[in-house]
């Protein structure tokens, strides 16, 4: 019996060792930097693909009627493409993967409104920043307690996990709790019911989201830094990530930024 | 690009708290549900009659039958619409307790099925009431049955605890995220996190084979 359990920590052990080995062995492969041909591969193809994650009105959400991926990224991804003469062929992924995904190859660009903060910590290029964004606090309309960030100290203050938003929380000191959420609508359910005290979130998001529900409202004091919001491409994609900045401004230039502006995030 | 265990080390603190939260919500609701398993496992193994039958089946079939995530996102943010707010804590517990319950519950009637006739037969011979005969010959022969089957269910609910991250509650999976997010090193995160939950499951199984071997001798 002794040693049949002595035996079978030694087997786990060599699992994990195991384990290890493989992972350290694959790691050198991955640092021999290739030839950037990025924006070849998306010519040959003659599509760029663009990873979103589309639950993010008004950056990017699925229409209720027509089922489509809409909004501001979605117009400037297909004005780029328009500009850079490719088709757009828009991916929905969940969030937490967008970042591995652009790694990995499976899109071209991420325009997603991911901020530079964001993907700071992964090993990406960045493009020229294409947004602005402020991060607001939302607290229910008769609250009249909570006018600053600073009065955020001692309460209970919910966040989309993994955001921008998350960020400019964990800056803050004093709160009481950080309630962190997959998604933001689950963060406004718990404020109307009362389960948390404030949710921080990005200006254009609560703006567009507020239409729709009366007990809430937008203390526009901004709440840690500017997120600078800028396309993600792949590590090393630097033709590509040109490509995308010339685009950017000749889009910019003519009037198409401006028309998408309008259409979604203007208030 | 080496690997650097540095940053799981660094957040040991973050982890700790984590699973602490982790095993508090895993020990509530394992043990509520086996309250709600044996109430349902012992009632249904009874003739019993059928308007309660049939409740106490179809609450098994419900939620056997549906996504825990779903139940879990149900009680949580869907009952407030109709008037009922809990904290997460409450809401994740009772979803963990009613879903495990479903399951253990079945568990609990086939151990109480396995005990042979002629246990009963015996026991009504000596003049034991049905009460009598339930408590003190068929459960205890019943619960050495259910003990394995039980442990597994533990173990996974350990594991389901993962889920109610969904409630804002930041248990150990969320935490393991949280940093992910911040460092960018998938490997060494989640290897730590699976790790974490290896050596919780295993000490349960640990602790379940004593509980097995002493089973056995109390019994004989």
């Amino acid at each position: 019996m002794k040693l049949k359990r002595g035996s079978f920590i030694l087997v786990s052990i060599l699992v994990v060792m195991a384990f290890l080995v493989v992972g350290c062995g694959k790691s050198p492969e991955t640092s021999g930097q290739a030839e950037d041909n990025s924006w070849k591969a998306v010519q040959d193809r003659g599509e760029l693909i663009v990873g979103l994650c589309a639950q993010y009105p008004p950056f990017e959400s699925i229409n209720e009627e027509t089922k489509e991926i809409e909004g501001f990224d979605v117009d400037l991804a297909n004005a780029i493409g328009k500009e850079l003469g490719v088709k757009v062929n828009i991916q929905d992924a969940e969030w937490e993967a967008l970042l591995g995904g652009v790694s990995k190859g499976d899109y071209d660009v991420l325009i997603t409104c991911m901020s530079k903060k964001e993907a700071a910590g992964a090993n990406i290029n960045m493009s020229d920043v294409y947004y602005e964004l402020n991060e607001i606090i939302v607290v229910k309309k008769d609250n009249d307690s909570i006018k600053t960030a600073e009065d955020l100290k001692g309460k209970v203050v919910g966040v989309q996990t993994a955001t921008s938003s998350e960020q400019a929380v964990d800056s803050l000191t004093g709160l009481k709790e950080v309630r962190r959420y997959n998604r933001n609508p689950e963060a406004f359910i718990d404020l109307e019911n009362d389960r948390i005290d404030a949710v921080v979130v990005g200006y254009a998001y609560a703006a567009t989201q507020l239409k729709n529900k009366s007990e809430l409202k937008i203390i526009n004091t901004p709440v840690g830094e500017t997120s600078e919001i800028v396309m993600i491409t792949k590590k090393g994609a630097d033709e590509l990530t040109a490509k995308l900045n010339e685009a950017l401004a000749a889009v910019k230039a003519n009037g198409e930024y401006d028309k998408a502006y309008d259409k979604w995030l203007k208030l | 690009m080496g690997l650097n265990f540095d940053l799981v080390f660094n957040n040991l603190p973050l982890f700790w708290e984590a699973t602490q939260t982790t095993i508090k919500i895993t020990v509530a609701s394992f043990a509520f549900a086996l309250l709600v398993a044996f109430t349902v496992g012992v009632l249904r193994s009874f003739r019993i009659p059928k308007p309660i039958e049939l409740f106490l089946a179809s609450y098994v079939e419900l939620f056997r039958g549906s996504p825990l995530l779903i139940q879990l996102f149900f009680i949580y943010y869907g009952l407030p619409s109709v008037g009922i707010v809990m904290d997460a804590f409450t809401a994740a517990v009772i979803g963990l307790a009613l879903n495990g319950g479903a399951y253990m519950s079945e568990v609990v009637r086939a151990s109480i099925l396995s005990v042979p006739r002629g246990q009963w037969e015996a026991a009504f011979s000596l003049g034991y009431s049905k009460l009598e005969t339930v408590c003190y010959i068929i459960l205890p022969q019943a619960v050495r049955v259910a003990v394995p089957p039980l442990m597994n269910s533990f173990s996974s609910m350990l594991k389901e605890t993962s889920l109610v991250s969904v409630i804002s509650i930041t248990e150990l999976t969320r935490t393991g995220n949280l940093i992910y997010s911040r460092t960018a090193r998938p490997f060494e995160v989640y290897m730590a996190l699976g790790l974490f939950y290896f050596v919780m499951t295993f000490s349960v199984v640990l602790l379940a084979k004593q509980i097995e071997r002493r089973g056995t001798r109390w019994t004989i």
